[in-house]
């Protein structure tokens, strides 16, 4: 009964009515007005340049578009316009055109992006999508995503296997092209440093097998060396008992007379120092070297406390380490002499020999722990 | 009796005496081929040997073709026959693989000379049919495409027949046949039940043409790069053997000499790497050699044919026709791999001996005097071309007595 009353309203209700909605809509309007009025007033503040520079950005007025920052809303609003097709075909291809311009342009990365537009909009059109492709590919390659460039081209190629034709008829086909040579060239670089690797590696082994065999026909035995390997095939395993773990990685050598050089490690367990050598040619002989470095020219070591080290004094031991015995060295042999002792055994790559004078408390206490 | 039974009784009677006329026919030619009589021959089988023919008749008549073109005289009879050729390419589209593989056969086997190609090629009844031939091997599907290769391979060797054909794929709309020719050979899944290795002779006997090669070295496309890597298709003889005979046809062009040698084909890594062997040469040695050539392995053995051996350094010799061209072979180190090359030769076949002497007298000697840079533009004198090639002859056969020595 409420709705039927209101429907019946008095000519003067209705009147009143009126009235208030009136008032209502001019205090709203002079209320927007007035804030029109106070958002207007800063623009009066504007100088000539900002106006300008409003105007720049104005799609009518613009000269270039710089994409590195944000789109003017008015910008935007007119390439949605553009874009915003219904038909994906017609889209595609006003991208296309887009990334033909850029690219012209030489502006690779808005060209590639104007071109993932374009395939985002997936046109039915295979031949399109092709080119699309294509043309992304070409991009890419001038930034030098060889990798996306490269998928690309396949992928065009899966759109239409013999697009070949507009391929080739493309001067942007020059660039596939380009891109293939420079890969081949590549890989062969790649090739060719691999087989100079290899190369390097089987003369390293060679030259390994060839010292080996100097070394065994020198009558020298190896750590790990069975005592019936001569004459036998060389195992190359054997080669890991010459590697050296000194830090100047010197390691025995053959010079080109045939000669080894062997790095050699003098141990002086008096003052639990010692001396390396780091080539003792094995035609030397060991009052050679220790004229060099204890003769009379030469200031004794400073460890030297008792200025017994010279050159008469000093004694020359090898280990037997299996049976755990001393044997004297003469001095005037040469290192060869030595190694070539049927006791005698090369550890780690490394001849090795105890040094220490004679006449000595230190002698007498040393050499009795070898007795037993 | 019923009429029906009647005819059928009819018709088999009359099949079993076609039967019996064949097994004559097969019988009594096979052995007298010089009584051959052909238009009997035509009279006899012409109607059999058609698309529209009974199955099993078919059969019999093309069996007895492909006997015929085994030998020579059976061959030259049945070149006087159009009608009987047109038969037997009628029957290559029979729906049966067997009859349609057996006419393919047949036809092989005819086009073994110059005569006979530029009949099939010329047939009143099949105009342009090298086209259709080209396009239905190029067809992804055909099963037949290997023999369709074959039949190609020998219908374009005489040079007057490839230039036919050269002409009627140049003239056709259908413009990059040559390339798609290429692709389909590269692509080892282009046909699944045919290798179309054959496809490279067809490549090489076209490749005799100057506007194919010029088709092939078209320098906005990627055509004579996509073979080179085939030189080395250890797979097959037969594709090399094109493929380097290609190779060797396209060397010819002096205008593309530059273009072949220069970073965008470097042709000349291509053409050496089957010549060398693996012999180690010193570090100055090696780093002037083509990269492909560098620090070769152990194991690298030569190309094992001996024709294409003598193609490639023939190759090699025409690039060497101009100064520049010979200058940038001679800066790749080129001789020390066919000095050794020389040398493995001696011992393999000495009949190349010729070819890599010319070959090496470019590379190690003195550069002719500037009017003669263009070893192409000199002109030689008559006599002295009669004598030079009296000379080969003679040092040819100096060659093969040697090698007869040896051998007794």
């Amino acid at each position: 009964m409420a709705d039927k009353q209101g429907a019946f309203m008095s000519d003067e209700e209705r009147q009143k009515l009126i009235e208030k909605l009136d008032a209502d809509l001019e205090a709203y309007i002079s209320e927007k007005t007035e804030n029109a009025k106070k958002n207007k007033e800063p623009e009066k503040d504007k100088d000539i340049d900002e106006i300008v520079k409003e105007l720049e950005t104005h799609p009518a007025f613009i000269k270039e578009v710089d994409w590195s920052k944000p789109l003017s809303p008015e910008m935007e609003g007119l390439m949605s316009l553009k874009y915003e097709e219904e038909d994906p075909t017609a889209r595609a291809e006003a991208y296309k055109e887009d990334g033909n311009f850029e690219f012209k342009k030489k502006k690779y990365s808005i060209a590639v992006e104007n071109y993932t537009e374009g395939i985002k909009s997936k046109s039915p059109d295979k031949e399109l999508n092709a080119v699309l492709y294509t043309n992304r590919a070409a991009a890419q390659y001038h930034l030098g995503n060889y990798k996306s460039s490269f998928q690309d081209c396949v992928i065009a190629r899966k759109f239409k296997p013999d697009h070949l034709k507009a391929i080739m008829r493309d001067p942007q086909n020059k660039v596939i092209l380009e891109l293939r040579q420079s890969t081949e060239k590549m890989k062969r670089d790649i090739d060719r440093d691999r087989r100079k690797a290899q190369a390097q590696e089987r003369k390293e082994h060679e030259e390994d097998l060839k010292l080996l065999k100097v070394i065994q026909s020198r009558g020298i035995q190896l750590a790990g060396m069975k005592s019936d390997d001569q004459g036998r095939q060389l195992d190359p395993s054997l080669l890991t008992s010459l590697e050296v773990h000194n830090p100047s990685k010197a390691r025995v050598h053959l010079d080109a007379d045939n000669v080894l050089h062997w790095p050699v490690l003098f141990l002086y367990p008096q003052y639990t120092e010692t001396d390396y050598i780091e080539a003792f040619c094995e035609k030397q002989r060991f009052i050679d070297h220790l004229q060099d470095m204890f003769g009379p020219d030469v200031p004794p070591p400073p460890w030297d406390k008792e200025g017994t080290y010279t050159p008469d004094r000093l004694q020359v031991f090898y280990e037997d380490k299996e049976k755990v015995k001393l044997y004297k060295v003469k001095k005037e042999w040469t290192l060869l002499q030595c190694l070539q002792q049927k006791r005698y055994k090369v550890f780690g790559g490394t001849p090795t020999f105890l040094l220490f004078p004679s006449g000595t408390t230190f002698e007498t206490e040393f050499l009795k722990r070898y007795e037993t | 009796m019923t009429e029906a039974t009647q005819l059928t009784e009819m018709y088999t009677q009359c099949v079993i005496d076609t039967m019996f006329k064949l097994a004559n026919a097969l019988q009594f030619y096979r052995y007298n081929m010089a009584d051959y009589d052909i238009d009997h021959l035509e009279k006899e089988f012409g109607q059999f040997l058609h698309i529209g023919a009974r199955g099993d008749v078919k059969n019999l008549a093309i069996d007895y073709i492909l006997g015929i073109t085994d030998s020579t005289e059976g061959k030259q009879l049945l070149g006087r026959k159009e009608t009987l050729l047109e038969g037997i390419v009628s029957l290559t589209e029979d729906d049966s693989p067997d009859i349609s593989a057996k006419a393919y056969k047949a036809l092989i086997n005819f086009a073994t000379d110059e005569e006979n190609c530029q009949k099939l090629l010329n047939l009143s009844k099949y105009q342009n049919i090298c086209i259709k031939w080209l396009k239905m091997a190029l067809d992804r599907s055909n099963e037949n495409a290997d023999l369709l290769c074959k039949l190609l391979n020998n219908v374009t060797r005489p040079e007057k027949c490839a230039d036919q054909v050269a002409k009627c794929v140049l003239d056709s709309k259908a413009d990059l046949l040559i390339s798609k020719m290429v692709m389909a050979f590269c692509n080892p899944t282009y046909n699944e039940t045919s290798n179309l290795h054959y496809l490279t002779g067809v490549l090489a006997n076209l490749s005799q043409i100057r506007d194919v090669r010029v088709q092939l070295m078209d320098k906005k496309q990627c055509i004579i790069q996509r073979i080179l890597p085939f030189v080395e298709f250890k797979q097959s003889e037969t594709c090399r053997t094109g493929v380097v005979a290609t190779l060797k046809n396209c060397c010819f062009d002096i205008d593309f000499h530059d273009w072949l040698l220069g970073e965008e084909v470097d042709i000349l890594p291509r053409l050496l790497l089957p010549l060398a062997g693996p012999e180690e040469f010193d570090e100055d040695d090696m780093e002037k050699l083509p990269v492909d050539l560098q620090y070769l392995p152990p194991d690298k053995s030569r190309e094992s044919m001996s024709n294409i051996r003598k193609m490639l350094v023939e190759a090699i010799f025409q690039l060497c026709a101009t100064k520049a061209g010979r200058s940038y072979i001679k800066s790749k180190n080129t001789y020390i791999i066919i000095r050794e090359y020389h040398k493995w030769e001696r011992s393999n076949d000495p009949r190349n001996e010729p070819a890599i002497m010319n070959l090496i007298d470019i590379l190690i000697g003195d550069e002719p005097v500037p009017s003669m840079e263009n070893l192409k533009a000199v002109e030689i004198p008559h006599n002295l071309m009669e004598k030079f090639k009296k000379e080969d002859e003679e040092d040819m056969k100096e060659i093969l007595d040697e090698g007869k020595k040896e051998e007794t």
